[in-house]
């Protein structure tokens, strides 16, 4: 399926529904010919093979697709904590890898928030510490810090918890946790990485919840890979992946 | 300061991601390394203590015997006492006290011994507010007055006591050498006989072994110089700027007078123990250095074994700097870590030390000059150990800093 710009975004279920929503929102991420390839041996392995995709303000799009497909280098890419080999990433029309990477740090702390796979909380903090980290990386004092850190746990239910420490917590709750984290700066994209892959069915349930209510709650934009069909199912746009390049059909 | 150290984002990553108990970042090398910053900066502060205690006991045993600055009159200008010392005074302000004094070498003749030996005769009335003789009495009392059979009492240093087997009460000989008015090639000897008042413990062996003191009269009879001196002793109220003090008088008391600082009489000495004290310096902080690239190995297992969470924190928006930064504060945490207990250590060491010097006899004084050394832990070394320590080991953290900074944000969570 070719876009508006002639480039190849795949095949898309729900683009209909979607297409009503492209009119009447803007581009707040396109990524633009992107290639990502690793050293192998003497040789490069190719992950990204020239791929492109528009993100509309509030959407919400999925990417699926076999492991090894590229998903999650692409969502990497995406949110900047990768670099491409070729192409461009542009939040609302400004290259993003024009910046330099302390830019880009602060750019992400701003923007952005991420819900990795295995939770990624930091060992020696406390759930709400966990929670502070990206309003103390922002500068905020830690007395504000701990109290905005404090409503945003509240909100994912685990204000009785908050001085756990991740190895106190479940599955569930340290996922939770993570997402009261990416959501404490109120960023506008949510970036989650197979955020219910290593969860079982109950609490996978939970988070996919947590985060079509927070994600309506906050009008967010919200960029996700899953293996999950039930997950991928919720979402308003869902791109295939094979291959590094984006699937003829679904 | 205070409030930036609690507001400072960067201390509280670094020092919680240090010191948790919930992750061993202090792994057992991490310990055994930081041992070696401890023992290297215990090491420093000992021989910087001992060095320094060694410099301050020479010193002190130098002016406690001849005074901060001594001036010689080296012609018979009938200059009177009280203007000359007015003069001088007016001179140095910084003068506290001074007093006359005559020496003159000697033959001390007792019980078929003989030994050459000096004999300082100076002023009883003023000697206890320019020396500090008093207080180095280790046998007998301290008197210079002459005794009811008409002997002058002697103060002798404890090396000739115990050569010549002498106590307080004995009489001993003193024989002198006077020149003939007619032949100045010709000498008479002139026999004065003393009464052993007290021993003296001088604090330097060479002082011990050959240095007495008497009135300055009977000194001056003895060497039938009449009412002559050698010169004046001088106390200051700072003895640091003897050197500055002794400038100004032979400066403006011209070439009659030679003025000699306590530094001048153990010039040699006290060059040899200030180049020592550098060299001693820069030798054993080698071992600081090497533990510091310890701890900084350490430090760069913990760069690697800490993949998982620079991923994080870059993901989250910690820039380059502030992540090199992290890890040299905790570089510097450890560096200070090891440096205090360093200290500490260096502190009971030296407290040791102190207590098998009182126990036992452990610097041969004909050897060391001395035989007891007053260890001086001085606030100059401590600060410049505390500082080199630290420098040290924030120089040696650069590398594992650097590398946790350039790390990207990927690299890291895939680590995971």
């Amino acid at each position: 399926m070719i876009n508006q710009n002639g480039n190849d975004i795949g095949s898309e279920r729900g683009f209909g529904r979607d297409i009503d929503r492209n009119l009447r929102q803007p581009i707040i991420l396109s990524a633009k010919n992107i290639t990502k390839s690793y050293s192998q041996g003497a040789g490069f392995l190719p992950i990204l093979k020239g791929l492109s995709v528009e993100v509309t303000k509030g959407e919400s799009l999925c990417i699926v697709g076999s492991s090894g497909a590229g998903k999650s280098t692409l969502l990497h890419i995406l949110g900047t904590l990768d670099r491409p080999d070729s192409g461009q990433v542009e939040f609302h029309g400004e290259n993003l890898f024009e910046k330099s990477e302390d830019e880009l740090a602060q750019f992400r702390n701003s923007k952005m928030g991420f819900v990795f796979q295995f939770h990624h909380l930091l060992a020696e903090f406390t759930a709400l510490e966990n929670v502070m980290m990206p309003l103390r990386i922002s500068g905020m004092k830690p007395a504000e810090a701990s109290e905005r850190a404090y409503v945003s746990i509240e909100r994912v239910g685990l204000a009785e918890r908050s001085h756990h420490f991740p190895n106190q917590l479940s599955g569930g709750e340290l996922q939770r946790v993570a997402i009261a984290r990416a959501l404490v700066r109120e960023p506008e994209i949510l970036f989650a990485d197979e955020p219910t892959g290593n969860l079982d069915s109950q609490n996978s349930l939970i988070i996919q919840n947590l985060f079509f209510q927070l994600k309506e709650e906050r009008g967010l934009t919200m960029i996700a890979v899953t293996h999950d069909a039930q997950f991928a199912g919720k979402f308003s746009r869902v791109l295939r992946m094979t291959d590094g390049q984006w699937a003829k059909t679904v | 300061m205070i409030q930036w150290l609690k507001q400072s984002t960067t201390l509280w990553i670094a020092t919680k991601m240090l010191f948790s108990n919930r992750r061993k970042i202090l792994s057992t090398t991490g310990w055994i390394s930081l041992v070696g910053l401890i023992l290297g900066v215990a090491s420093l502060v000992v021989s910087m203590a001992v060095i320094s205690g060694f410099e301050s006991t020479l010193q002190k045993n130098i002016s406690d015997v001849s005074g901060h600055i001594q001036i010689y009159k080296m012609n018979s200008e009938p200059q009177s006492t009280e203007s000359l010392i007015e003069r001088i005074k007016n001179i140095e302000p910084d003068i506290e006290n001074l007093s006359r004094f005559f020496v003159t070498e000697a033959v001390l003749a007792h019980k078929g011994k003989l030994s050459g030996v000096f004999l300082q005769g100076v002023d009883e009335e003023k000697i206890g507010e320019v020396l500090n003789l008093k207080s180095r009495i280790k046998a007998g009392d301290f008197g210079l007055k002459t005794t009811a059979d008409g002997l002058p009492q002697i103060l002798i240093g404890k090396g000739i006591a115990k050569d010549f087997g002498l106590k307080p009460g004995d009489e001993l000989r003193l024989v002198v050498p006077i020149n003939t008015d007619l032949d100045v090639s010709q000498f008479q000897r002139r026999i004065g006989h003393f009464r052993v008042a007290g021993v003296l413990d001088l604090g330097k062996y060479d002082y011990d072994q050959r240095w007495m003191f008497t009135s300055l009269h009977a000194a001056q009879d003895l060497a039938e110089i009449g009412s002559r001196y050698s010169g004046f002793l001088l106390k200051l109220r700072h003895p640091q700027s003897a050197r500055e003090a002794s400038m100004r008088l032979s400066h403006n008391l011209g070439h009659d007078f030679r003025v000699r600082d306590w530094r001048d009489i153990n010039e040699n000495l006290f060059e040899a123990v200030k180049i020592e004290k550098v060299v001693i310096f820069f030798v054993i902080f080698v071992i600081v250095v090497a533990a510091a690239f310890n701890v900084a190995s350490s430090l760069y297992i913990n760069v690697v074994r800490s993949y998982p969470e620079i991923g994080i924190l870059k993901a989250l928006g910690v820039s380059q700097k502030k992540l090199a930064r992290i890890f040299s504060i905790q570089g510097v945490l450890l560096g200070g870590l090891g440096c205090t207990l360093g200290l500490v250590f260096g502190f009971i060491l030296c407290f040791g030390f102190t207590i098998l010097e009182n126990q036992f006899s452990i610097l041969p004084a004909s050897v060391y000059k001395v035989d007891r050394i007053e260890v001086q832990l001085r606030g100059i070394d401590l600060l410049s150990i505390a500082v080199a320590t630290l420098l040290i080991c924030y120089l040696a953290t650069w590398a594992p800093a650097r590398k946790a900074a350039q790390m990207t944000a990927v690299e890291g969570l895939r680590h995971d």
